[in-house]
């Protein structure tokens, strides 16, 4: 056998348990979804002797304008977490790329968030953003901003708001992460040479920082937005997508049809529907991604 | 090394092998049942850690595994909240439900519209009253409530007092009544009601307003949100909701009825045991139930056992047997005694209307008690949905965001749609 | 260098730092309102008045329930289980498919890639009833090593990226030189590549216990038995309850985040530099 052969089969060989592994749990979820999708009926299961094969639940789905409102609410909710949670993860990679007194420390407190597990977290926004007793409105009415207290996650107004915030909070470290790490390959002499040609902080940022954090920057929004996008357990808690279906997602939207309305050939349905959106996404904003 | 990493690949090769081929092979189910002969009843219990219930599950499945040798009863501990639901349902849908299925009434419409259950009708007793209907579908009992309850106002004697009002009897004194112990800079709420979006006790309290005016939201199925007896209703709602914290959900109310903090709640008899049981001591005596002041009694059969469909014939006897002995008389009396509010047999309080001095008043709601739940059958298959609908529609009243009248007339439009009337 | 300059640059760093100050505030927030819930006595929790500090009435009976009244040290055992499991399968798995992809690219990467975006697009409801099935066939159902499996399934997409991102940054004349003197494929990955690779490894590790102890789709989804249950579990089973002990939630919040605060110390270094090594720029 030659080398450059051994070399192939041992390069698959390493790959092969990756492949396998992730393959089959992630590949039998999606054919069986898609199974379902396709058996008609109000509470369509998995029992297969009652198939039949229809489309009149793609029909549903996408006639539906509930499955739109969905799309722009999870829209709102994806943009709405992971602009500002980027602009702060890029303010903080910004912050602590030079080294100064306290920086190691620093830079774990900001990490934390990240590594809180989601259910904990969801509890302490919950209190905190409880309408009567939490520290938000307490804070606030102590500071006058308010005088009657704001019910964050039974209004219909607030309610959206109230979801972002916890999760932008868990996502910027992610950014922060990947940002600091990408700011920290850009050779310091580009910066040099820019000071000589003149260019102030603003013009450095432009022409050195951004070009040298671009692509990581586009790879992590990606996979963060994808990450947003499909978050269930986290907003659950807090709102169970209401009120008034002011915060349900598609992800939500999923899993009330499949769980509570026990219309499951609807859901899996809207299930790849919304996964079909997601890669539609990708394919567009994602041209970058393809040279990692 | 290079013979262990070898190893160490082939194992994790061989781990993915084995699940790829046994997803493939999924179209097998796996059996249920010991492997010793014995017949194993698996039972996931949302009240097992809850005293006074869980006393009385543990004294029952003694007595049952006793009784019955050959079967063990595998009682775990379940939540009841959406995650139960959510469990019953995959493993419905998996094939591999639990051999006793313990339901509250909106999981059952769900199971039983999928046709998940099997026929108990022979099992319930004929003295049981009406609520047990609640279990009927397609013309077949697939379910035995085990908690069955007429609503009651439960009241703090103190606050009342202290605002020098007394127990209230009809709707207007109830608002009143709250209004003059509303006190939220001392933190001291009227009338504790859920407003948490999607909260399930939204349904009892509002049903308690709507149905004990004498409306309901549907006649059979049809919808009747236009009706004067729901809007009249709503209007005593809506001005009760105005004492309460906002955005309240139903752990912290009851949280904060026993603390004290609050005036008046509402809830089914069993609720009392729980003040028992969790109330602080100075708080404790001033927490009274009162019958609900509304002309009509509304109530609602609110848990239930069944059992799956497609059992084999020992593990149906089993469960059969199982649900006999807790519907018989002797089981049901010893409810009574324990939870300290009527079982769903009628007789169950016959020799403990002396000690209880609540439970005369309980036996008679739960006589009196006009189910809030729906009847129609098609409404009963989509009932998550239009109790979702209801939900919201709450939501935007009780804020104030949309008039009654509106949000009444939509629910009319929308539910008429979806029904095709 | 002028004064001026000096002193611009001395503001300029005490910007710095005060701006982090105010982040890093705003980041430990809830962690530090988890704390103070969770020793504040129960009776004043549900009261309107602002406490932003601990005052003289600061109890550990939150933690104290939590312990005695619920079984939380088996939960956090199961959770440390779990997360071990996961975190060195996870990480076998993805150093060898890292390590193939940097060298041997080609299709597989492709393959990896979607896979990547895969296990990020799908919904978690529709992941419930598949992996039940699949676990029930396997007769793993309320097991922890179903949950060891799961999370490797998941996590393994992403730490092979960012494994491989690591591998490309160390230079081929390595393992060129090793080949030169005669030794093989295996040999050269096990005794040279790996030593050099604490920093990736470190990465990967935490990533991967950060998720899995994080987990609660696949814990809520499995194991349906008390006795599995991981922290994430018993934290989500008190919001449900009757009664919502805000003390003993929070108590139980704090004590999951300890250990991830440990791990998060001794590798946080790690996690910016092994980036770094790699070729993050993509």
């Amino acid at each position: 056998m030659t080398l450059g052969r051994r070399r192939t089969i041992f390069g698959y060989a390493l790959l092969a348990p990756a492949i396998v592994f992730v393959g089959v749990l992630i590949a039998y979820p999606l054919v069986l979804s898609l199974q379902l999708s396709v058996t008609p009926g109000r509470f369509a299961s998995l029992r297969s002797s009652e198939g039949g094969f229809s489309f009149e639940h793609y029909v549903t789905v996408l006639g539906s304008p509930e499955t739109w409102a969905s799309l722009l609410r999870t829209g709102i909710y994806v943009a709405g977490t992971v602009i500002p949670a980027f602009a702060i993860g890029l303010a903080v990679a910004l912050l602590l790329r030079e080294a100064f007194p306290g920086r190691r420390w620093l830079r774990t407190a900001i990490l934390l968030p990240w590594a809180v597990p989601g259910v904990a977290a969801s509890a302490v926004f919950l209190w905190m953003f409880d309408a009567s007793f939490g520290v938000v409105n307490q804070i606030l009415f102590h500071l006058g901003l308010i005088s009657t207290p704001i019910a964050w996650y039974s209004s219909a107004d607030t309610a959206m708001f109230g979801v972002i915030v916890p999760t932008a909070w868990k996502l910027f470290p992610f950014f922060a992460m990947i940002l600091l790490a990408a700011l920290q390959t850009i050779p310091q002499d580009l910066y040099e040479a820019a000071r000589v040609d003149g260019a102030g902080r603003y013009q450095q940022f432009a022409h050195v920082t951004w070009p040298g954090v671009r692509g990581a920057a586009f790879t992590a929004l990606i996979i963060a937005s994808l990450g947003v996008y499909r978050e269930f357990d986290f907003i659950f808690p807090l709102t169970r997508g209401g009120p008034n279906n002011a915060t349900t997602t598609m992800a939500i939207a999923i899993y009330q049809e499949a769980f509570q309305f026990s219309n499951l050939g609807f859901a899996a349905a809207l299930g790849i529907v919304s996964i079909a959106i997601a890669a539609v996404f990708v394919l567009i904003a994602g041209r970058d991604l393809r040279k990692v | 090394m290079t013979t262990k990493g070898i190893a160490a690949r082939s194992v994790a090769i061989g781990i993915s092998v084995a699940a790829l081929t046994t997803g493939l092979l999924s179209g097998c189910s796996s059996g249920s049942g010991g492997g010793d002969g014995k017949v194993v009843l698996e039972f996931p219990n949302f009240q097992a850690s809850e005293a006074p219930f869980s006393v009385w599950w543990e004294e029952f499945v003694a007595a049952f595994e006793e009784k019955y040798p050959d079967v063990t009863v595998d009682m775990s501990d379940a939540q009841n909240s959406d995650r139960y639901q959510e469990t019953l349902l995959t493993r419905f849908a998996a094939g591999d439900p639990p051999e006793i299925v313990q339901q509250t009434t909106t999981n059952f419409f769900q199971l039983a519209g999928a046709g998940y259950l099997a026929d108990v009708g022979d099992l319930v007793p004929d003295s049981w009253g009406p609520l047990q209907s609640t279990y009927e579908w397609d013309g077949k009992t697939v379910g035995v409530m085990t908690l069955a309850s007429g609503l009651v106002l439960y009241y703090n004697e103190q606050l009342l007092n202290d605002a020098g009002v007394d127990v209230p009897t009809t709707p207007e004194e109830l608002v009143a009544a709250s209004q003059a112990i509303y006190d939220p800079q001392n933190g001291i709420y009227g009338f504790a009601g859920v407003s948490a979006p999607q909260d399930p006790k939204l349904y009892n309290e509002s049903a308690m307003f709507v149905v004990g005016s004498g409306g309901q939201w549907f006649d059979g199925d049809t919808p009747n949100f236009d009706s004067p007896e729901v809007a009249k209703g709503l209007e005593f709602y809506k001005e009760a909701l105005a004492t309460a914290p906002p955005g309240l959900q139903f752990t912290q109310r009851n949280e904060l009825f026993q603390s004290g903090k609050a005036g008046f709640m509402v809830e089914n008899a069993n609720f009392m045991g729980a003040i028992q049981q969790q109330a602080p001591a100075d708080v404790k005596p001033n927490l009274k139930p009162a019958r609900v002041p509304f002309p009509t009694e509304p109530g609602l059969a609110s848990v239930a056992l069944s059992i799956p469909d497609g059992l084999d014939d020992a593990t149906l006897q089993a469960a059969r047997d199982f649900v006999s002995l807790a519907v018989s008389p002797e089981w049901q009396k010893r409810y009574a005694e324990l939870i300290g509010a009527p079982a769903p047999d009628p007789d169950s309080t016959a020799d403990l209307l002396t000690e209880n001095p609540y439970m005369k008043l309980f036996v008679e709601l739960q006589g009196e008690a006009v189910s809030i739940l729906p009847t129609g059958p098609e409404v009963r298959k989509d009932f998550p949905i239009y109790r979702k609908e209801i939900f919201d529609s709450l939501v935007g009243i009780t804020s104030g965001a949309v008039s009654i009248p509106d949000a009444l007339a939509d629910l009319q439009a929308s539910t008429e749609a979806q029904l095709g009337s | 260098m002028s004064v001026s300059v000096r002193g611009r640059k001395a503001s300029v760093s005490a910007v710095r730092v005060v701006v982090s100050l105010l982040i890093a505030l705003a980041a430990i927030f809830p962690i530090y309102w988890m704390l103070i819930t969770a020793i504040r006595p129960s009776s004043q929790l549900l009261s309107p008045q602002l406490a932003l500090f601990p005052d003289g009435s600061a109890t550990l009976e939150g933690f104290i329930g939590l312990f005695t009244q619920n079984p939380a040290l088996t939960w956090l055992a199961n959770s440390t289980l779990i997360t071990l499991g996961s975190t060195v399968l996870s990480t076998v798995i993805s150093v060898f498919a890292g390590y193939s992809l940097s060298r041997f690219g080609g299709r597989g990467q492709q393959v990896m890639g979607l896979t990547l975006l895969m296990s990020r697009m799908l919904p978690g409801s529709l992941l419930v009833i598949p992996l039940y099935v699949v676990f029930l066939n396997l007769g793993l159902v309320n097991t922890l090593f179903a949950l060891v499996i799961i999370n490797t399934a998941f996590i393994v997409p992403f730490t092979t990226w960012m494994l491989k991102a690591f591998f490309d940054g160390i230079p081929r004349e390595i393992e060129e030189a090793a080949f030169v003197d005669g030794a093989g494929l295996f040999r050269t990955l096990w005794t040279i590549i790996l030593p050099l690779s604490g920093p990736g490894i470190a990465a990967a590790v935490t990533y991967a216990a950060v998720l899995a102890w994080a987990d609660f789709l696949f814990a809520r989804t499995l194991l349906t038995n008390q006795a599995v249950w991981p922290v994430t579990q018993g934290i989500a089973s008190f919001m449900g309850d009757y009664r919502t002990a805000w003390n003993e939630i929070m108590a139980l919040g704090v004590v999951s985040i300890v250990p991830m605060i440990l791990l998060f110390l001794a590798t946080e270094r790690f996690l910016v530099s092994s980036l770094t090594a790699g070729a993050v720029k993509g």
